[in-house]
């Protein structure tokens, strides 16, 4: 099927982006000590730190977007969703995701009319260094047609299950797709032993 | 053309039917924002907002400070201090009555320190120290309880992103709120601690004192593995209050840190790489999309005069500031039910804000309150997220009802921990009043 074929192709994608926009951020913790250590120490600013670290943030939140729905771990409220059967649950999230394709989707058209005018005019951050602002503003709208994509699939998934039926999903498993962050705890942090055998 | 208060209305209603049906938080905010604006100002002013606040909010070096402290707790939990700081709280707590139960607070507290997130610290704790005090023998209730409430902590302690996003959504300073949640967050934690000492004292059944003995040796040992996090939080914090960096530089010294103790700790390879960019990219991403949202949302309310006209009739019933203030207590303690404290603060403040500041209120002390309460919403029945984590974070079983029991005590301290820090304001205060 093309429209699997598609899914498993956008997950990859999507933690590719996650994974630049990570090293991005580590690249702004390595560039921020510098500039603290620079002006406290030397009386010298790393020059475009600050400017780097902005650009950075844009590519963190919008390239982590479609992985984060990929994993569901957007928040909402939850209380009813709990208290709904199959058919109800596949009936709020149809509506659920039609509501962020609306969403995103002028959020888009909004988003890409402002990357054509930056790249148009050049846009650049003022200061000593002129860092063109134009790249993370393609990264948004990418980033946000990138999510509307994943949005779209999911949507056909939820109105199969809603024209299917199904299992309702537990208050337990719905936790636990929200709170993904618990598969990513090490193992040895979960497993702990206090007797002697420790002292490492 | 329809006219404000009925604008008002309507947005009114579609926010809650969204939220209601389970729409995202931030699409939901957004969403009846533009379309709010859309009504009452014009389509060009509505598209104005989508074209600007998503990267003017994301393009921000002020908030580069929340996924800087996101990564410095992921880091931190990767490089396993949390089994470090339970241990060390263990081998020095561990003989009292119910010294395995404060050990847990006291662990929490300091990785609280590190990590910004309430349910993190549940999720992460439950799964540590819930199978340790089992096999203790210590009551089920009393431990889930303990840890559910110790959860809390973290907002209050910096670095603490609900603090900064308080900060953000009233342009507070985010360094002196940062400041002002240390004395509160410790306070907190002081009186559980008490509390588990007294409930250990007089039901000694709950929490059996422990046979084991440590040595001093070991005591002192087991400090090496949390000099790390002792030394990185005076860093980030001291830093701050001394002037030396503003807080997202602060972000930045807290991640490169954490990351040389995952360098020095031995864990640096792919998978810890790949999971904590995984943990910080998610969690950062769904915080921002609340913020965005929550910004376009206020946007409407403030340029319609909405905000103005709440604000006005409610002062005009000259109520008292005091009843103001439980008035909102009251709507948090609501609200904890149905969402995190995050988009608790996103909804209120753009109207709360105004009308406590305008009763009176100092604003960094009521940063302090709002984050107070919204923290202790999440743990107080019928619904409260932190239960629900704890429960299903749990690898023993547990029912809902027995972390609700267990909880109780904790609410009850809470509770004296809030008028304490509304009856002497100077809790809060202290520390920032000596910063400016």
């Amino acid at each position: 099927m093309t429209m699997n074929r598609l899914s498993r192709l956008l997950e990859p994608v999507a933690l590719g982006i996650l994974l630049v926009g990570g090293l991005g951020l580590i690249v702004s913790t390595f560039l921020g000590t510098a500039d603290v250590v620079g002006t406290q120490m030397f009386g010298v600013p790393v020059p475009g730190a600050t400017e780097i670290t902005e650009s950075t943030m844009v590519v963190i939140v919008f390239g982590a977007l479609t992985y984060t729905q990929i994993r569901r771990s957007h928040i909402r409220v939850e209380l009813f969703y709990m208290r709904a059967g199959a058919r109800g649950q596949a009936a709020m999230d149809v509506f659920a995701s039609l509501m962020a394709v609306l969403f995103f989707s002028l959020l888009l058209w909004q988003a890409a009319n402002e990357a054509l005018f930056s790249i148009r005019i050049d846009e650049a951050t003022f200061g000593l260094v002129r860092l063109p602002l134009w790249p993370a503003r393609i990264v948004l709208a990418a980033g946000t047609a990138l999510l509307i994509l994943q949005l779209l699939l999911d949507l056909v998934v939820d109105l199969n299950r809603l024209v299917k039926g199904g299992a309702a999903l537990s208050v337990e498993e719905i936790i636990e797709r929200d709170i993904g962050v618990i598969e990513t705890i090490p193992a040895d942090a979960a497993a702990m032993d206090t007797d002697d055998e420790e002292d490492r | 053309m329809l006219d404000p208060a009925t604008i008002g209305v309507l947005v009114a209603i579609a926010l809650a039917a969204m939220l209601g049906a389970g729409v995202h938080i931030g699409v939901a905010l957004g969403l009846s924002g533009v379309w709010g604006t859309f009504l009452a100002i014009g389509p060009d002013a509505a598209w104005a907002q989508l074209a600007t606040i998503p990267f003017s909010t994301t393009n921000s070096f002020t908030l580069a400070v929340i996924p800087l402290f996101i990564l410095m707790g992921s880091l931190a939990t990767q490089a396993g201090l949390t089994t470090d700081l339970y241990r060390a709280a263990y081998n020095w707590l561990g003989r009292l009555p119910g010294g395995l139960a404060m050990a847990t607070t006291l662990a929490s507290a300091a990785f609280g320190a590190a990590s910004g997130s309430t349910v993190v610290n549940a999720a992460v704790f439950t799964k540590m120290a819930l199978p340790q005090m089992t096999s203790f023998g210590y009551d089920r209730r009393l431990s889930a309880g303990c840890i559910a409430a110790s959860g809390t902590l973290a907002s209050l302690i910096p670095p603490s992103i609900l603090m900064v996003i308080y900060a953000i959504l009233t342009e507070q300073s985010v360094a002196l709120l940062l400041v002002a949640g240390l004395v509160p967050g410790l306070l907190s934690a002081a009186l559980y601690m008490g509390g588990i000492y007294a409930i250990a004292k007089r039901f000694p059944h709950l929490a059996p004192p422990s046979e084991i003995r440590v040595s001093w040796a070991r005591r002192w040992r087991s400090l090496y593995g949390v000099w790390g996090i002792a030394f990185l939080f005076l860093l980030v914090i001291g830093g701050i209050y001394a002037g030396f960096f503003v807080p997202t530089y602060a972000g930045a010294i807290g991640a490169f840190g954490a990351f040389l103790i995952v360098v020095f700790k031995r864990r640096l390879n792919a998978r810890t790489v790949v999971d904590t960019f995984k943990d910080a990219g998610v969690t950062a991403s769904s915080i921002f999309i609340i913020v965005i949202g929550g910004i376009i949302f206020a946007r409407y309310l403030t340029y319609t005069g909405i905000v103005n006209d709440i604000t006005e009739a409610l002062l005009a019933l000259e109520l008292g500031k005091y009843t103001y203030l439980f008035a909102f207590a009251a709507i948090y303690l609501v609200l904890g039910m149905l969402i995190d404290p995050i988009a608790i603060m996103v909804i209120t403040l753009p109207v709360m804000y105004p009308i406590l500041t305008k009763a009176g209120f100092d604003p960094i002390w009521l940063g302090v309150i709002a984050i107070k309460l919204a923290e202790v919403s999440l743990i107080t029945p019928p619904v409260g997220l932190n239960v629900y984590v704890v429960r299903s974070a749990s690898p023993i079983p547990l029912k809902l009802e027995e972390v609700f029991a267990g909880v109780t005590p904790f609410l009850a301290i809470d509770v004296l921990t809030l008028l304490l820090l509304i009856a002497v304001p100077e809790i809060s205060l202290l520390l920032p009043s000596l910063m400016r």
